[in-house]
């Protein structure tokens, strides 16, 4: 009796779930309901005020309400998990960092961003520079680099992800600049400023944006910026290319959905939020953060490139610091 | 410089900054008050609607929001036992085992007093002395943090109850936890079992509310089995108005604490944390009446709330003087400057000083216009209170469930807090004191991270720790705050219930 009334229950379930299912999958017009975009960071970072930026430009865009949920932890494989284990139905966005690709790296992942999702678009590209004390007695990259070479392990560097973004860039800097260094992780960007501006560390290799302020103001100094040509911003402080060091990467951030997902459906995301970036917010929030830089976006094939490329770039700086075999 | 203050006061006492003051406090208050908004949230939540004010006005709302918020979160604490943010702690053992004893009315009184008296004092350090207090602040590297942080622990010693070996047990227990989830330095996996739900750690908030309130829940929840206790006789704010003396005979306790708290509150990434264990800790230590730590003090509550209160003026020095935010609400404050068009710094002090000094002047009026707003909000909490307990246990469970899931929106924040909330439960039972569990979990991370960095600094030398002064100094009263009370009672080791 009670396992007839289970199958019975079953089978009208299963029934609904086909209906259901019909229904979405072919008689409404994509997208009919909120889209979300799951930022793998906390409120208030970096991720968060670039996703949160281009959302603002895109909400008038869409038709339909967006949604944007932070969902913090793990580096950024919690968001990431999330996102790949919904449907690949193309209303679950997520904002991919360099985290993303670092972590493919890694033999033991349980997501892997190149397998388990598809490029939307790449927003912009950020400008990394390598920023000492206003006080500090290195005045210029060649003093750095003398220092460290003629001391190593001696030169010690701030950074807020230990085996993540932060350590990489530092990492694959000193290490075409062909020196050693120790990188010793902080939790935030404030006490990375606080510590170099206390003296109790030589450096850091951090975002532009996020120092220049304190940069003008004489408190940091800039000793390069990582990239092909000067920084308009920081025009009297020279870039790696000039200098000779064979270093020019800068962090990317980029918009994906879950693999397997309708390429017009992905063609439709792609167009619209490329649409929404000449939005006045978000053209504001790439001033005021220097992301105008260097070029920075890119349509979904291109973005399947970069990443590639960034992943195997990523693959030899880890092997470099001994993080994979 | 006069002159800036005379004008930014002239500014902010326009009919509609106070209204700003006004609604910024309100929902602050609210905000913090209620479990599942922190008070960054809800400055963020605020945010949006300060894009078309004028700078002065949004800055106004945002700033009282912030110690609103700071203030709000204390009500809870008291109230419900249900901490809100790790610096609740103290306020929560303490003020909750008043309100327990029937003297809600009372708590409450001792943490308004102190915490809008530790908000103003702080503001008027930071009016006098910004940049002075900046240069401080940065002398504070990894080993004074680690010292700093070791001399917050030492408190675990008063904390214990009848037992000091209990007592460290716990604590290092709960430092044992503190090391679960992501390594911080090397990025590495530790006790995560391959499961996703450990992966970022235990969260300090939801461990701590299972631990404190939940558990606590569960253990009254045998009650109605036993004979039914008469509930303690209900008092109103009017029948416990306080005596002056109440406060000014602990005038210097309340005055160091309200100095620690302006400055370790000014120090980046976990000042504002430590601040009320360190005030907690020299009250316990200087209390005439140390058998009241953990049941009750009022010096406890008083030192802790000064001091955590006294953290919103220190987080807004570091702010304002060198763009860096000390926790994740000023976090929010920079968006905000950022809205307007402007990158809090050493730049914005010379190009805009009449925001800069509006700011010193908005955070004052917000303190004093919160004496009155928290005055008249905690008439309608301290209604909750003369609920019967079964019904109020209820809508306390229901409040940890809403407060532990509005964290990041996820289950596994849930489990984690009834997990602890059944750890909790047996801890009472065996007569483990939960306290120490608690300051070993929120400190336990900080103490980790900053060794660690310290001895990356001196290249695995631990003389760091010893050779610079700050440090030493703090290594030093800690070991005495931690050995004295074994010397002066050595029957604490044995664990005798009645030392």
């Amino acid at each position: 009796m009670r396992r007839a009334q289970v199958a019975v229950l079953g089978a009208v379930l299963f029934l609904i779930g086909c209906v259901l299912g019909i229904s979405n999958g072919f008689a409404a017009a994509y997208p009919e309901r909120a889209i979300e975009v799951i930022i793998p960071f906390g409120v208030g970072g970096g991720s968060d005020t670039a996703a949160r930026a281009v959302g603002e430009g895109l909400k008038p865009l869409l038709k339909v309400p967006l949604v944007l949920t932070n969902m913090p932890g793990g580096g950024a494989t919690k968001g990431m998990l999330y996102a790949s284990q919904q449907p690949a139905d193309g209303y679950i966005v997520l904002a991919i960092t360099p985290s993303h690709m670092i972590d493919a790296v890694k033999p033991k992942t349980r997501a892997q961003v190149l397998r388990d999702f598809d490029p939307i678009i790449r927003l912009h590209v950020d400008t990394s520079s390598v920023t000492v004390a206003g006080d500090s007695k290195f005045k210029t990259l060649a003093d750095l680099i003398a220092y460290g070479k003629k001391n190593p392990k001696m030169l010690k560097f701030a950074g807020t992800s230990p085996g993540g973004w932060s350590e990489i860039q530092t990492g694959a800097f000193f290490k075409r600049a062909g020196v050693e260094v120790t990188f010793v992780p902080f939790d935030s960007g404030a006490e990375i400023k606080a510590a170099i501006l206390g003296g109790h560390i030589h450096g850091a290799v951090e975002e532009l944006a996020e120092t220049l302020p304190l940069i003008e103001a004489g408190k940091l100094r800039s000793l390069a910026v990582i990239m092909e040509k000067r920084h308009p911003a920081l025009p009297n402080v020279p870039c790696t290319a000039e200098l000779g060091i064979n270093y020019t990467h800068g962090m990317m951030r980029a918009w994906g959905v879950k693999k397997g997902t309708p390429p017009d459906r992905i063609k439709y995301l792609h167009d619209t939020v490329k649409k929404s970036l000449d939005s006045a917010i978000y053209k504001k929030f790439v001033k005021d953060n220097h992301l105008d830089a260097r070029p920075g976006y890119l349509g979904p094939e291109d973005a399947r490139k970069s990443w590639d490329d960034e992943v195997k770039l990523y693959t030899e700086i880890l092997k470099d610091l001994g993080y994979v075999k | 410089m006069l002159d800036l203050y005379w004008n930014a006061f002239a500014t902010v006492l326009l009919p509609k900054n106070i209204l700003a003051i006004c609604l910024g406090g309100l929902w602050g208050l609210l905000a913090g008050a209620l479990p599942g908004i922190s008070t960054s949230m809800g400055v963020v939540l605020l945010l949006s609607f300060t894009y078309a004010l004028s700078p002065i006005t949004a800055f106004c709302m945002l700033c009282a929001a912030y110690c609103g918020g700071i203030t709000g979160g204390s009500i809870t604490s008291i109230l419900f036992g249900i901490p809100g943010e790790p610096s609740a702690i103290p306020t929560t053992i303490e003020g909750h085992a008043l309100a327990k004893q029937g003297r809600a009315a009372y708590a409450l009184w001792l943490f308004i007093i102190c915490s809008i008296g530790g908000g103003i004092f702080s503001v008027l350090i930071m009016m006098a002395a910004t940049p002075v207090m900046a240069n401080f602040a940065l002398r504070f590297g990894p080993p004074e943090f680690f010292s700093l942080v070791v001399l917050g622990l030492s408190v675990v010693a008063s904390l214990s109850g009848g037992s000091v070996m209990k007592g460290f047990l716990a604590c290092f227990f709960g430092i044992f936890l503190a090391t679960v989830g992501t390594d911080g330095i090397t990025g590495g996996e530790r006790f995560t079992f391959g499961t996703e739900i450990l992966l970022g750690g235990i969260n300090f908030v939801t461990a701590m509310v299972g631990l404190l309130a939940v558990s606590e829940i569960l253990e009254e929840a045998e009650q109605p089995f036993q004979e039914y206790k008469s509930s303690v006789a209900y008092k109103g704010l009017r029948d416990e108005l306080p005596k002056l003396s109440d406060y000014s005979k602990h005038w210097f306790l309340l005055l160091r604490s309200a100095v620690v708290g302006t400055v370790v509150g000014s120090l980046p990434g976990g000042g504002a944390t430590i601040v009320s264990f360190l005030a907690y800790g020299d009250a316990s230590r200087s209390t005439k009446h140390p058998e009241k730590i953990g049941h009750g003090s009022e010096e406890g509550l008083m030192a802790a709330e000064t001091a955590n209160n006294a953290g919103t003026g220190g987080s807004m020095t570091i702010l304002l003087a060198l763009g860096l935010p000390g926790g994740n609400a000023t976090a929010m404050l920079i968006a905000a400057f950022m809205i307007h068009g402007m990158q809090p710094g050493p730049m914005l002090y010379a190009s805009r000083p009449d925001i800069i000094y509006g700011i010193f002047v908005a955070m004052l009026m917000s303190n004093v216009f919160l004496l009155a707003l928290t005055i008249m909000s905690i008439k309608l909490f301290l209604q909750l209170n003369r609920l019967p307990y079964t019904a109020f246990s209820a809508a306390i469970m229901i409040l940890c469930v809403i407060g532990a899931f509005g964290l990041n929106n996820s289950m596994d924040d849930l489990y984690v807090m009834f997990a602890f909330g059944v750890i909790g439960y047996f801890m009472r039972k065996y007569k483990i004191p939960i306290a120490p569990a608690v300051l070993g979990l929120v400190l336990g991370d900080l103490a980790e991270l900053s060794l660690r960095r310290s001895l990356l600094l001196s290249l695995g030398d631990p003389l760091i720790l010893v050779t610079r002064p700050i440090s030493l100094i703090l290594l030093l009263t800690a070991a005495v705050s931690i050995l004295w009370p074994l010397f002066k009672k050595p029957k604490l080791l044995e664990g005798s219930e009645n030392a």
